[in-house]
């Protein structure tokens, strides 16, 4: 019977000197001290305890009781006054967390609809497999028209095919929706491409609609200075350059101030300090008729560009081909 | 199109560089891909006559040939060249002189006899080999009649240029020709000098007089379909002899960019090339009644054209045809019984307009790719086809001695289709670009190009020039207006819009949402190509996938049915690269097919493979496994509130037994499993791999609106129950009977622990649950704890003979 005094003794002793705060020591005393503590019930046995070691066991018990009061209340004041000293190696790394990603041309895809949406375009989207009267004939690319060539098309039928653009989109909506449009819309196209470093035959687009009563080709270099600022930073310029796709007219090419040299040249920008990054223009004529817009009341603009250009720009990747290898090393890195 | 500085310089004086005419024609819209220059390599070269030839005398397979250098005097090699005869004219390189490939040529002994000097072939004078004949590139070149001897070769062959690729927009045929790009180069001229646009500064001959057309029993020609024809103009020449085209003729095919064939076929080429006018050569003596018909092809009509290919017509083709049969295929390629050969002594030039509309069906239903249907496709010039290149044609004739004489020329059809003057008002242009110009700004503009206008008020009256096909609308000329301002000299200006929002689709958002929530679970999203090979779908035991009509490779013949195909690739290529695991998830369109119709579904795919977590001193390793792919996808579910049962699946690429099936009352939203092993072995992995898909579209019709619950803000009280059942029961069914004799207190169940074998009998389990209560309005007691969690034991007992193993408080 002593010697489980004495081991209650030391393992309080034990238990408190481990104490690393408070509340370690608040539930050590009501593991010992509290209703059902270990002390409390040691008291509860005294009046079972044969008469002649009844007093020299109350004695002990309580001497314990007031020992651990009295100990406990000494650890607490301790704790209360000093401060540990830590030696921790800081240099070792922490717990593992997970490290997902989403792709880059996800981010990029992101990032440019957030610049639209806060212009207050709406995203809209369509089938990837499409008519070819969404992606051609609506679009003022008749059946033979040379045009057709620009874009090598993967064929499901006749008259069904992978949509070679994000253009059928805006074809779609204006025959949903009447003006005023402002709109974008993001996905995948496919074409004929044979696979190189700067070709896939999967690949991603944003396209740019907005139609109105006074839409202007001046409103079209606005929209994409903003555009561009938006994604490759506040200094980057917008230039236009003559093109020709036949649902714009007039058309141009669009390039941008090299965001890598910022416009002195450099390999990238082949020393031009310029990048054609798509095309843009007055939407064609012919176009709005097919829609059922009358194109003596409403006129507008759209563009095209490759979401994989832009990305290639912005980060200084050379080969398209990375973007669908999936490489851990290469998701990794933005 | 390629062409060579030299020919431009011959169109048009003009004194740009290289560089600068490239960024100049870039500026107005016309792309010069790639310019290519050649310097003069060879020193020294001159152009020499054969007098005599001699076999050496000791060495048989060397001659002595003594050459005429005019006015330089005479000399004398050795040469082992055996295309060398009397009265040849031939480049040689003289002592002290050097070769295109750095040869110093000095005088030189062979056997007895000194050589002074070398014959050249092409190799030795750096020579375009892509622009020479086969036989100029056999042994020493000959140059034709019309060479001055004596002179150095940089005077007699174009030597020393600047190559350009031109590659024009489809609405710029007109740039497709050295004519054509001299009338750009004149614009930009016109533009600089701030002068109206003018034909006089082209230097190319440009006749306007058609020589004496009529229609007589020598040749007679008939448009039927004036609509896809407006003129055709049939030149006849008699007595044709055959041979090379002369020197200067053969030079300037050279700085054309054209390689020589014969002396018809370079006369045509030269055409096309310089002036942007397709023709094509008949054997008069084939064309039956000697009648030329334009018409539409009848039924069941064929022809066997240049190639050697029997074509059958489809009816309505535009051909030419003589009183019988079709001889060519209009605008695309001519007929091969009607083609010129070796015994033809008189033949047929065709100078034609055709819509480019006709051209482009017939050449792309026959799939015949040709220069000649190239241009036409892209509009060639009315007003050239019947002045100039007639008269040039006959002219080269003539000056050519192709044949005896120009004998007919007949033709039909209108001699320039006219063009009927377009209204521009000018609020109307300044409202479309957002500009300030008014009418003398836009007839100044217009002037530069050659457009002809009128102005009335403000309305200009615009007449395009013949050769300007692309200007039929208004917004046409807004560009001419735009190009010729320049492209940047416009306002930028950001559209005044009302002030709104911009959305995006439920579905749009939902795939953002499933990102987000898988990147943070610690997965990394790929983009995988949308094409797979049939017969992997097959072999799968997928249904069949949509195909492509045309596919790039067999390995891309169909459309994916599943991301599987996909993420297992690029799970296959990290792990060759050394990589121990891959969890990726992809999101995107995967297809199907059904009684010839597609359809196309957005997915979320999920694959696991080999290490899930990585290790370092804090962290164990942790492989991927079924239940680290369920955490997933249960996470992703409650993240989204979606609420499904789960019932054992039937996944053709899943292992039997190894795959769940997730729904909602209605619909299956994916199903989840390990891969089955050989589908597996079919996409390269060798190792065990989880995969999940599921239908994102399914997902979004059965996320629920959230509305607020009232929830316990006391303390819950915990118990753990184990207890031992048959190994067969599912953990789901004994959680249900906790549930339910749980009762409404019952807050939580977790499975702590799911155990088998060890000291347990055979064919028994252990499974604990660790149950949490709580009340919303009060502090539960001990004591009614223990009572619901009795009624649970007791449940478990009779339902199932669990055999209590422990209870904890
Ligand atoms: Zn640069």
């Amino acid at each position: 019977m002593p010697s489980t005094i004495d081991e209650i003794r030391t393992a309080l002793e034990t238990r408190l000197t481990a104490a690393r705060d408070a509340q370690d020591v608040r539930s050590a005393q009501i593991e010992y001290l509290g209703k059902k503590g270990t002390v409390t019930a040691l008291l509860k046995q005294i009046s079972g305890v044969a008469e002649d070691q009844r007093r020299q066991f109350g004695e002990q018990v309580n001497a314990l009781k007031q020992w651990a009061a009295q100990a406990i209340e000494q650890r607490l004041s301790n704790l209360s006054f000093t401060t540990r000293r830590y030696d921790i190696d800081f240099s070792l790394p922490g717990q593992l967390m997970p490290a997902g990603k989403k792709h880059i041309l996800t981010q990029v895809e992101e990032e440019v609809e957030s610049v639209f949406l806060s212009m207050g375009f709406d995203i809209e989207e369509g089938p990837e497999i499409e008519q070819e009267y969404y992606n051609f004939e609506a679009l003022n690319i008749p059946a033979d028209h040379p045009a057709r060539d620009m874009q090598d098309t993967f064929y499901l039928a006749p008259g069904m095919l992978l949509r070679t653009h994000t253009s059928p989109i805006q074809v779609r909506t204006m025959k949903r929706e009447n003006p005023p449009i402002r709109m974008i819309a993001t996905g995948r196209c496919y074409r004929r491409d044979a696979v190189d470093a700067s070709h896939t035959p999967v690949f991603t687009q944003v396209e740019g609609l907005v139609i109105d009563k006074d839409i202007t080709f001046a409103d079209l270099k606005g929209v994409l200075q903003e555009f561009v600022r938006g994604v490759f930073g506040s200094s980057t310029n917008v230039k236009l350059l003559p093109s020709f796709f036949p649902f714009v007219e007039p058309g141009a090419e669009t390039a941008i101030s090299c965001p890598i040299c910022g416009g002195k040249g450099c390999p990238t920008c082949k020393n031009s300090g310029w990048i054609e990054m798509g095309g843009s223009g007055m939407v064609h004529q012919n176009v709005l008729q097919e829609v059922g817009y009358d194109p003596s009341i409403y006129q507008g603009f759209a563009f095209g560009w490759g979401i994989e250009r832009i990305a290639m720009i912005k980060y200084g990747i050379r080969d398209i081909r990375m973007f669908y290898d999936n490489d851990l090393d290469f998701l990794g890195q933005f | 199109m390629r062409v060579k500085l030299s020919a431009l310089h011959a169109a048009i004086d003009f004194d740009y560089t290289p560089e600068e005419l490239v960024a100049k024609l870039g500026d107005v819209g016309i792309e010069i891909e790639s310019t290519e220059r050649t310097d003069v390599l060879f020193r020294d070269v001159f152009v020499a006559r054969v007098m005599h030839t001699v076999p050496h005398p000791t060495r048989h397979r060397l001659q002595l040939i003594d050459l005429d250098l005019g006015s330089r005097g005479t000399t004398s090699v050795c040469t082992a060249a055996t295309n060398v005869r009397e009265g040849d004219i031939i480049p040689v390189v003289i002592p002290g002189g050097r070769t295109a490939d750095a040869m110093d040529i000095a005088t030189r002994m062979f056997g007895t006899v000194e050589s002074f000097g070398m014959l050249c072939s092409w190799k030795e004078l750096g020579l375009d080999s892509d622009l020479l004949s086969s036989e100029e590139k056999e042994g020493i070149l000959h140059l034709g009649s019309g060479a001055i001897v004596g002179s150095l070769f940089e005077e007699a062959w174009p030597v020393g240029d600047t190559a350009f690729e031109v590659s024009v927009t489809p609405d710029r045929g007109d740039a497709l020709s050295v004519l054509g790009l001299a009338r750009w180069i004149e614009v930009l001229k016109a533009r600089e000098a701030n002068q109206p646009f003018d034909m006089g500064d082209i230097k190319l001959p440009l006749p306007s007089a058609l020589p004496h057309a009529r229609n007589d029993g020598d040749l007679a020609v008939t448009i039927n379909n004036q609509s896809l024809c407006s003129s055709y103009i049939g030149v006849l020449v008699q007595d044709v002899a055959s041979g090379p085209s002369s020197h200067a003729f053969r030079t300037q095919l050279y700085q054309l960019c054209v390689r020589p064939v014969s002396r018809i076929v370079d006369m045509t080429n030269l055409c096309l090339k310089q002036y942007g006018q397709p023709t094509h050569a008949f054997d008069y003596d084939h064309l039956q009644e000697h009648r030329i018909i334009v018409r539409t092809s009848l039924p069941g009509e064929t022809i066997v054209t240049l190639d050697g290919v029997l074509r059958s017509l489809e009816p309505g083709t535009l051909v030419i045809a003589d009183a019988a049969v079709p001889v060519a295929v209009a605008g695309v390629m001519g007929g091969l019984a009607s083609s010129v050969t070796a015994t033809t002594t008189r033949i047929v030039f065709e100078i034609a307009h055709f819509a480019p509309r006709a051209v482009a069906h017939a050449s792309r239903h026959l799939g015949i790719k040709s220069d000649a249907a190239y241009l036409y496709e892209r509009g060639t010039d009315p007003g050239l086809t019947v002045s100039a290149v007639p008269s040039v044609l006959s002219a080269l004739v003539r000056e050519q001695c192709l044949g005896s004489y120009v004998s007919r020329v007949a033709s039909a059809g209108i001699p320039v289709p006219s063009k009927l003057p377009l209204s521009l008002d000018l609020d109307r242009v300044n409202g479309y670009l957002g500009s300030n110009l008014d009418t003398a700004d836009m007839q100044r503009l217009f002037g530069y190009e050659g457009i002809a206008s009128r102005v009335t008020g403000t309305t200009l009256s615009v007449i395009p020039p013949s050769f300007r096909g692309d200007l039929t609308s208004w917004p046409e000329y807004v560009e001419e207006i735009v190009r010729m301002e320049g492209y940047n000299e416009f306002p930028s200006h950001t559209p005044n819009l009302v002030l709104r929002r911009g959305s995006e689709s439920p579905l749009k958002t939902l795939c953002k949402r499933l990102r987000q929530i898988l990147v943070g679970i610690g997965l990394v999203e790929s983009r995988t190509v949308s094409f797979v090979r049939e017969s992997t779908v097959t072999a799968m035991g997928l249904p069949p996938a949509p195909l492509l009509l045309n596919p790039l490779t067999v390995d891309w013949d169909a459309l994916r049915p599943t991301m599987a195909v996909g993420l297992a690739g690029a799970a296959v290529r990290n792990l060759s690269r050394g990589r121990e695991g891959f969890a990726s998830f992809e999101i995107g369109k995967t297809f199907s097919v059904s009684d010839h119709s597609f359809d196309e579904e957005t997915k979320l795919g999920i694959l696991l493979v080999g290490r899930w977590q990585d290790t370092n001193w804090t962290t164990p390793t942790i492989n991927s496994s079924i239940f680290v792919l369920k955490g997933i996808i249960e996470s992703v579910l409650r993240d989204l509130h979606v609420p499904c049962n789960v019932v054992s699946s039937d996944s053709a690429i899943l292992e039997t037994g190894a795959g769940v099936l997730f729904s909602s009352e209605t619909t299956a939203l994916g199903t989840l499993g390990i891969l089955r092993h050989d589908v597996g072995v079919l996409l390269g992995l060798e190792r065990e791999a989880f995969y999940a898909e599921f239908s994102v579209d399914a997902l979004l019709k059965n996320i629920p609106t959230i509305s607020f619950k009232e929830f316990s803000r006391f303390p819950s009280v915990r118990r753990d129950i184990a207890v031992l059942v048959d190994s067969g029961m599912t953990a789901g069914q004994l959680q249900a009977i906790v549930a339910e004799h749980g009762g409404p207190l019952l807050k939580a169940i977790v499975v702590f622990d799911n155990f088998q074998g060890g000291g347990l009998p055979a064919g028994k389990k252990s499974v604990g649950f660790s149950m949490e209560f709580a009340s919303p309005d009060r502090t539960l007691f001990g004591e009614e704890v223990d009572v619901l969690v009795n009624s649970v034991e007791a449940a478990l007992a009779t339902h199932v003979g669990g055999i209590l193993r422990r209870t904890r408080v």
